[in-house]
C-alpha cells in the first residue's frame, strides 16, 4: 500500500515537472539573435496551487453534473430565493428606519418661544399657591380641554347609505 | 429516486415560502384597531357606490331592452352589488365593535353586552355573503336582497343605533368617572379649608350638592338615552326618530358635564383668592 502510494507520488512529480515545461514555454528562440535567450524562472509554487484551484473546480463541475437533473433544478431555485432573502434582509437593515433618520446638524433656534403669562392673581388666598388647589386645577384644565375635543355624535361613523331597494319592476 | 427528490424539492420550496413570508409578515405587522377597521369600511363603502352605478345603468338597459345578454349582465352586476353590499355591512359592524373596544368609559361587562349583539349581526351577513354565489336567477338575488334587507331594518339598524348611543355615552362616562375623581379631591381641600378656620367656604359646600345633582342628571340622560334604542321594536318605522331623540339626550348629558368642568374651575378660583 505504501509503495503505491509513493509510485503516485512519484508520478504526480513527474507529471508536474512535465507540465510545468508544457504550461510555461519561457525560453524564447532566439531569431538571428547572438544573444543569449533570458529564461524567466516561474516558482514551482504558484503552478502547483493553480493546478490544485482548477482541481477542485473540475471535481465540483464533475460532481455537479453527476447530480440528478431534478435536484439541480431543485438547489438553483433554492439558492435563488435565499439569494432573493438575503437581499431583502439587507435591503431593509440597511434603509433609514422612520424613526432613526438621519439628522442633518441641528441649526441654531433662532425663534424665540413666548413664555405663557403668568396668571396674576388679584388679591390671592394663602392657597394660590396650595399645591393639592394647584394640583386639582390642571387636572380640571386638562378635562376641559378633553371636553373641547370630544365629538358625542361622530358623524364619521353614522350608518352608511346603502341601495337596499333591488328589483326588477317598473 | 426522482420521485423522492421532486418531493424533497417541493418540502424545500415549501418551507423557504413559509419562512419569506413570515419575514414579510414581520416586516410589515400592523396591528388590527379601530383605524384599521374604519379603513377597510370607507374602502368597502366607496367600492359599493362605485358598483351601485354599474348595477342601476345595467338594470336600465335590461329594463329598456329585455335581451337575454341584458338580462345575464344584470344578474352579474346585482349578484356584485349584493356581495358588496353585505361587506360593507360587515366592515361598519366591524368598526363599532373596535370604536366600542377602545372605549376606556365603559365597563368590560358592558362591552360584552355590545359584541353579542354586533357578533349576531355580522355573523347572519357572512352567511348570507356566502349563499349568494348559488342564486341561479335573477329573482333569487331579489329575494336574497330582500331578506337582507329585512334583517337590517328589522335587526341592524337596532344594533347599530343601541351601539352609536353606547359610544357616546361611553365618552361621557369617561369624562364623568374624571370629574368625580376630581369633586372628591376638592371636597376634602374644602373641609380642610373649613376646619382651618381662616376662609369661609359655606358657599362652596352649598354648591356641590348642586354639582353632584348635575353628575346625576347626566348619567340619567345616557341610561335614558340607551333605554330609548333599545326599547325600539322591530316594527317601529320611525327608528332614526327614536335614534335622534336619544342622541340629542347624550349630548344634553354632556353639556350636563362641561357645566360641572366649569363650575368646579370657578370654586378653584374662589380659593386662589380672598
Amino acid at each position: 500500500m505504501d509503495n503505491q502510494n509513493i509510485n503516485i507520488n512519484n508520478q504526480q512529480n513527474n507529471e508536474t515537472a512535465n507540465s510545468t515545461e508544457q504550461i510555461n514555454p519561457v525560453s524564447e528562440p532566439v531569431v538571428n539573435s547572438q544573444q543569449p535567450s533570458i529564461e524567466v524562472p516561474v516558482p514551482n509554487q504558484t503552478v502547483n496551487e493553480e493546478k490544485k484551484k482548477n482541481k477542485y473546480v473540475t471535481l465540483a463541475a464533475n460532481l455537479w453534473m453527476k447530480l440528478n437533473p431534478a435536484l439541480r433544478k431543485v438547489i438553483m431555485i433554492t439558492g435563488f430565493i435565499f439569494g432573493l432573502l438575503l437581499l431583502l434582509a439587507i435591503v431593509f437593515s440597511v434603509s433609514p428606519k422612520t424613526g432613526n433618520k438621519v439628522q442633518s446638524t441641528p441649526k441654531p433656534n433662532i425663534t424665540v418661544e413666548k413664555s405663557p403669562l403668568p396668571e396674576i392673581i388679584i388679591n390671592p388666598s394663602r392657597y394660590a399657591t396650595d399645591s393639592a388647589v394647584l394640583a386639582v386645577e390642571e387636572d380640571l384644565k386638562t378635562i376641559e380641554k378633553e371636553i373641547g375635543s370630544t365629538v358625542i355624535n361622530d358623524l364619521k361613523l353614522a350608518p352608511p347609505n346603502l341601495l337596499w331597494d333591488v328589483s326588477f319592476e317598473d | 429516486m426522482k420521485r423522492k427528490i421532486s418531493n424533497l424539492g417541493v418540502f424545500v420550496n415549501v418551507a423557504v415560502l413559509i419562512f419569506f413570508g413570515l419575514f414579510l409578515s414581520l416586516v410589515s405587522a400592523q396591528e388590527f384597531d379601530y383605524t384599521k377597521a374604519y379603513q377597510d369600511f370607507s374602502y368597502n363603502l366607496s367600492l359599493h357606490d362605485q358598483q351601485k352605478s354599474v348595477y342601476q345603468k345595467a338594470r336600465s338597459e335590461y329594463l329598456q331592452f329585455g335581451t337575454l345578454v341584458s338580462k345575464e349582465t344584470t344578474k352579474q352586476e346585482t349578484l356584485k352589488l349584493l356581495l358588496i353590499r353585505d361587506e360593507v355591512v360587515k366592515t361598519y359592524l366591524t368598526s363599532l365593535r373596535m370604536k366600542i373596544r377602545e372605549l376606556e368609559g365603559l365597563s368590560d361587562s358592558q362591552k360584552e353586552g355590545f359584541y353579542s349583539r354586533i357578533d349576531s349581526e355580522y355573523k347572519f351577513f357572512e352567511e348570507h355573503k356566502n349563499k349568494l354565489s348559488s342564486a341561479g336567477s335573477l329573482d333569487d338575488l331579489v329575494d336574497d336582497s330582500n331578506e337582507a334587507f329585512e334583517r337590517h331594518d328589522k335587526s341592524s339598524k337596532i344594533v347599530i343605533y343601541y351601539s352609536l348611543i353606547g359610544i357616546a355615552s361611553g365618552k361621557n362616562s369617561l369624562l364623568r368617572i374624571e370629574i368625580e375623581k376630581q369633586i372628591s379631591e376638592l371636597k376634602n381641600k374644602i373641609s380642610e379649608i373649613r376646619s382651618n378656620g381662616d376662609k369661609d367656604v359655606s358657599s362652596m359646600e352649598r354648591s356641590f350638592t348642586d354639582l353632584e345633582n348635575k353628575i346625576s342628571r347626566s348619567k340619567e340622560k345616557d341610561n335614558q338615552a340607551l333605554n330609548m334604542v333599545n326599547q325600539i321594536k322591530t316594527t317601529e318605522r320611525n327608528k332614526e326618530n327614536i335614534y335622534n331623540e336619544a342622541l340629542q339626550e347624550t349630548q344634553d348629558s354632556f353639556s350636563y358635564i362641561k357645566e360641572v368642568n366649569n363650575y368646579l374651575l370657578e370654586i378653584i378660583n374662589q380659593i386662589k383668592t380672598n
